[in-house]
């Protein structure tokens, strides 16, 4: 961290349109790949609230599992006759709503749990740290079932089961590292200087943990698309008529011998994505901590 | 320079990533491919070694159901009689496929001249599978206890009984109130269960089903197997099979993946996910598909409580809006249109009968006429099996003729507490095995019946006193014709089609019969074929 | 020392406690009782309240309570309402297909992500690091019923090498039983590999930037020397907790591997209990659940004091 080329990098010098430049070609490739692949899918998303192919939801039970070029169904039509390309569209809105909603809120809640308790009074950590693991114990999927079956399936229901079952995840992987780092000795230096808990906390662990936030960041991402996916195969998860990549592509696993490539549409669409924000997170990674751009790319 | 580099040899690199999802993506689309056309070598050599399997005295079969327990006589779920009825639990009389009544475990009966005497002539030598005899005792007590049953499967068709005597070990004598044309019809299904006097008692009674059937009841493990084996002790022809070992699979995807490769020998029923599976099988000559004739109709009916629906004008639009040929595709077409509730669709008053034929033109003017224009629905429906599908289907057609569908999917339990119970719902779907008569106001069934009778339709109800009154079998078939017709005209109920159950087995697995009486998969008759 | 174990097992109990009230809230919203499960749509005109009565469900919800957890406290866990299946004795059935998937998934996925992650980390700047990204990417966004699915045709129908569901007891035929469960844990192993070598990945970059490894490789080690050496012990402190944590999304990962590969696991016994309303039942095993990874947890933050130098000096082991 003391590493003098390091702080170089960080001076602020004369921000000539040049460096810029050069500062942005230094960004990495990462950052790039992930960038556009997730500016493909919320632009996806931004065209499907303004125009699709189809009305949302309308059956065609006349051309059901049409093959893909099929005039007036370019990616063909799926079990119950529904246009391939609408549904992926809105499959991307409600997928991405759900996933980066809860991911969002999650990590949000789960870290600042998280670095409250690592932050806390030595006697609450422990007690504090054993109800984390309690939520984790408690079987997402039970959650998850009650709450779809209190409030009925649909979007909001598997964004709260999500969320339920991502906050101690996000909680409790922060605990650890974060009382790692406020025992160092530098930070325990800085209590000295006169600094408060929160302010070590915002300065020293929260940049230290990023990578690793980072990682939760896009894991959690992906996990989300495929809980909700898990919850459809399990009868609990969104339903009709939402569309979601998850219903879409559980509903698939029936169609192995009347049509395998329908398969190949809700999952392709679910790897890009997930890929792209493990890109973008990789990228933010090396482009937030210069020095590992240098060492290890991500 | 050196970050622009970097750069340039991770694109490179990620370049070569996407070229190896592209190739795993090909590779997983191939393997797929292929397995569907290798599956018929896999299971080439099974088959081809007929003479190994023609040993075997073991079926493998998988239910798609589990039942809460083993108790008959509280367990509602067709779940626990698909894979005892006939094999395990026996009634007086056996109700054949054709709709005839042979003798079970009474030899014979005679039925006095006003319809309301019942005398049984109670078969000798019949073993329960505890070992005990079986005699006029226990018969009395079955019959008494079913009458109280919180079944209504079991309770309903002894309303009218009077009393129940054995006047020696080998008569029984059930007097009726009045006389009931479908009463003896009735006790050769759930109705008729003979057990064991003070079985009720029992610990046993939620852990095993015990009777006087072919195979005995001998090991169950739960959501694993459940093991039946042969009764060497029962009164009739003994079955081929010495073990049947069932398998409680609920993903039918698995449940035709273990067939496919040769675990399992029949798949007793394709009710979900696995229908658009079945195409592939009827074209595959290493199995067979058969169809169980319908004796569960789909339908979807509205709630007695909507003030909307109390105008007649209203349910007629919602029933001329269904499309009834566009809705067997829930099914993938394995299915009939049915209007009427006729179950099983093979009963001699069934007809092609429709009131409300599909008419979105003529449901448009009827909401119109009715002042129902802006028609919204609570339709909450169940989000496994075939039901998701239809909501769908049933959706698109009402929201076409200008009604709001608000549609909320819930697990079957908070369903059933919230619509078949609870009252909850503007209309529900499902598929049901529940025959006219259940529809009345004691008969246990929405919107007509159970928990407080909402509303009992004078008209229905005379008929269906009148229609069960008649002994003369033609007036009984006239009186009941007419019975499903005005059930239909009144349009709460509306049927929409009579669903064909497929049952995938091996081709060499034979005598398993396609019709099924009170949901029994019964394996009596199922042999080896060549 | 004493002091400490006191106050440890007094810590579990009062979690323990908490998660057990929140289970039972839970578990009332569920819609209908193991009553409407029973009867389902035949339920006869009649009065059925003596059912409830019978199965204690009329009883207030404070004393069903404190009957549970005074019955846990005494080591019985119940008994379902509808079969009246022992639920200890139904837990220990189902132990076994649980047991050997997840510590097989461990078995799998723990050493696998180890090499994996820091293979990747060693080589980040080279192609060959690709392959792994590329594995751990797909192997993250393929969700595991499809891997499943694609595995029992493949090796299951196409080739007929391993069963395609169905669970064999160890105790019953040792071998056929690892037969059954290969599939199941290949597919759950997919997930958990490529989210924990992610992990690994990071840790190990982490690493392998500090002044120690430096210092080592100063002193003449190589790079992968010294990643393998220094880097390993030292990138799994945060990877403990990570390991943990995988631990309960293993259990949840179960639950869709039991179901596609008919695995009579405490997954399914969730998951079928909850949709029959056999509260009992999910009350109990999410009691044990809980129990188990609270104790697993302790462990794990013991592990901390003695994988870091740091925090055994500078802090007390017993948090």
């Amino acid at each position: 961290m003391s590493d003098t080329s390091t702080i170089t990098a960080h001076t602020p010098e004369d921000v000539s349109v040049s460096r810029l430049r050069k500062r942005l070609r230094a960004l990495p490739i990462t950052l790039y790949l992930g960038g556009t692949l997730i500016s493909l899918f919320v632009f996806v998303v931004l065209v499907s609230f303004i125009w699709t192919p189809y009305p949302a939801n309308k059956l065609n039970l006349a051309n059901r599992m049409a093959p893909p070029g099929t005039p007036g169904f370019l990616l063909g039509t799926d079990r119950a006759g529904r246009d391939v390309i609408t549904e992926l569209m809105l499959g991307a809105r409600n997928s991405l709503y759900v996933s980066v909603v809860s991911t969002v809120v999650a990590m949000f809640v789960g870290t600042l749990i998280g670095l409250s308790i690592a932050g806390s009074n030595k006697m609450l950590q422990r007690p504090l740290t054993r109800l984390v693991d309690t939520g984790l114990a408690l079987p997402g999927i039970l959650t998850a079932m009650v709450i779809a079956a209190k409030l009925g399936a649909g979007n909001t229901t598997a964004t709260i089961a999500i969320i339920a079952w991502q906050i101690p995840v996000a909680a409790r992987v922060t605990i650890g590292p974060a009382r790692q780092i406020l025992a160092l000795d530098y930070v325990e230096a800085a209590y000295s200087y006169g600094r408060k808990k929160p302010y070590v906390i915002r300065h020293h662990v929260l940049p230290n943990i990023s990578p690793l936030l980072i990682v939760l960041g896009s894991v959690m991402f992906a996990a989300a698309i495929l809980i909700e996916a898990a919850l459809a195969f399990l009868g609990v998860g969104v339903q009709p008529p939402t569309s979601s990549w998850g219903r879409f592509l559980n509903e698939t696993q029936s169609l192995l011998e009347a049509a395998p490539y329908l398969m190949f549409f809700p999952g392709i669409a679910i790897v890009l994505t997930t890929l792209g924000f493990n890109l973008l997170g990789d990228g933010l990674r090396t482009a937030l901590d210069p020095q590992q751009s240098r060492s290890g790319l991500a | 320079m050196k970050a622009i580099q970097i750069a340039r040899k991770s694109g490179r690199r990620r370049g070569f990533a996407f070229a190896i999802v592209a190739a795993l993506a090909v590779a997983a689309c191939g393997s797929s491919d292929d397995a569907s056309e290798t599956v018929e070598d896999s299971t080439t050599e099974e088959t081809t070694a007929p003479s190994e399997e023609a040993k075997s005295t073991t079926l493998i079969v998988t239910l798609a159901q589990e039942p809460a327990s083993w108790d008959y006589y509280t367990v509602g779920a067709n779940a626990l009689r698909v894979p005892t009825f006939y094999n395990v639990s026996e009634s007086i009389v056996e109700l054949r496929p054709d709709g005839t009544i042979v003798p079970m475990l009474a030899e014979s009966w005679e039925m006095s001249a006003d319809g309301l005497v019942y005398t049984f002539k109670i078969r000798s030598g019949v073993k329960f599978h505890d070992g005990t005899d079986m005699d006029s005792a226990d018969v009395v007590y079955s019959m008494k206890i079913n009458a109280k049953s919180p079944n209504s499967k079991l309770s309903a068709p002894h309303a009218y009984v009077a009393s129940v005597t054995a006047p020696d070990a080998s008569t029984v004598v059930i007097t009726l109130k009045q006389p009931s044309s479908t009463y003896l019809k009735n006790l050769g299904m759930s109705a008729g269960y003979v057990v064991p006097e003070n079985w009720l008692d029992s610990p046993d009674l939620t852990l095993k089903v015990m009777g006087t059937g072919p195979f005995v009841f001998s090991d169950y493990k739960a959501d694993t197997t459940l093991t039946l084996t042969r009764f060497e002790d029962y009164w009739g022809a003994k079955p081929y099979f010495e073990v049947i070992d069932f398998r409680f699979i609920d993903d039918e995807t698995a449940a035709l993946n273990g067939l496919l490769a040769g675990e399992y020998d029949v798949v007793s029923k394709v009710l979900a996910e696995g229908i658009e599976r079945v195409e592939s099988f009827t074209t595959d000559s290493k199995f067979k598909v058969q169809f169980e004739s319908a004796n569960e109709n789909s339908f979807m009916w509205l709630s007695v409580k909507e003030k909307a629906f109390k105008d007649i004008r209203v349910r007629q639009a919602i029933a001329h809006a269904i499309n009834r040929e566009e809705a067997l595709a829930v099914y993938d077409n394995y299915a009939d249109v049915a209007c009427l509730l006729v179950i099983p669709d093979a009963e001699p008053y069934n007809s092609d009968y429709c009131p409300y034929p599909y008419d979105p033109e003529k449901s448009k003017a009827l909401l119109k006429e009715a002042g129902y224009e802006n028609l919204e629905i609570d339709f909450p429906f169940v989000t496994v099996a075939s039901h998701p599908f239809t909501m769908e289907v049933l959706t698109q057609q009402l929201t076409a003729v200008g009604i709001k569908v608000n549609s909320r999917g819930l697990d079957l339990n908070t369903w059933i507490a919230e619509t078949w119970t609870g009252g909850v719902y503007g209309m529900g779907e499902v598929r049901d095995s529940a025959d006219i008569l259940q529809w009345g106001c004691k008969g246990g069934r929405n919107p007509l019946g159970n928990p407080k009778p909402g509303l009992c339709i004078k008209e229905f109800e005379d008929q269906l006193a009148k229609a069960d009154a008649f002994i003369n079998y033609d007036e009984h078939l006239k009186a009941m014709n007419t019975l499903v017709k005005t059930f239909a005209d009144l349009a709460w109920v509306n049927s929409i089609a009579a669903v064909k159950v497929p049952q995938i087995m091996k081709a060499n697995v034979t005598g398993i019969p396609t019709v099924s009486i009170n949901n029994a998969f019964d394996l009596r008759t199922a042999t080896w074929g060549n | 020392m004493l002091k400490h174990i006191f106050r440890s097992f007094f810590t579990l109990i009062f979690a323990a406690l908490v998660g057990s009230v929140v289970v039972f809230v839970l578990l009332r919203q569920l819609g209908g009782d193991v009553v409407t499960a029973m009867l389902g749509k035949e339920a006869a005109p009649i009065d059925v309240s003596y059912l409830r009565e019978e199965l204690g469900l009329n009883q207030p919800l404070i004393v069903q309570y404190l009957n549970w957890l005074g019955d846990i406290a005494r080591g019985d866990l119940g008994t379902s309402y509808a079969m009246k299946l022992d639920v200890f004795t139904e837990m220990m059935r189902r132990l076994g297909p649980t047991a050997m998937l997840t510590i097989g998934g461990l078995i799998v996925s723990v050493p696998l992500s180890l090499i994996l992650g820091t293979y990747s980390a060693i080589n980040a700047k080279k192609i060959r690091s690709g392959f792994v990204d590329v594995f751990t990417t797909v192997g993250i966004a393929v969700p595991t019923f499809w891997v499943g699915l694609l595995f029992a045709l493949l090796f299951g129908v196409r080739l007929g090498w391993l069963p395609t569901g169905g669970y064999i007891p160890f105790t019953e035929d040792p071998l056929q039983s690892i037969r059954s469960v290969i599939l199941p844990v290949a597919a759950l192993s997919l997930g958990v590999t490529s989210v924990f070598t992610r992990y690994v990945r990071t840790a190990m970059l982490d690493v392998m930037n500090e002044d120690f490894m430096r210092s080592a490789m100063a002193r003449g080690r190589t790079r992968r020397g010294a990643a393998i050496i220094h880097g390993v012990r030292n990138a799994s402190i945060p990877l403990v907790t990570v390991a943990a944590l995988q631990f309960g999304q293993l259990i949840a990962g179960a639950v869709v591997v039991e179901n596609v590969f008919v695995l009579p696991g405490i997954g399914r016994l969730i998951v079928i209990s909850t949709l029959g309303r056999e509260v009992v039942v999910v009350q109990s095993l999410a009691m044990v659940l809980m129990l188990i990874i609270l104790i697993l947890n302790f462990l794990v933050d013991i592990a901390y004091g003695f994988l870091d130098p740091r925090i055994r000096d500078k802090e007390s082991v017993d948090v």
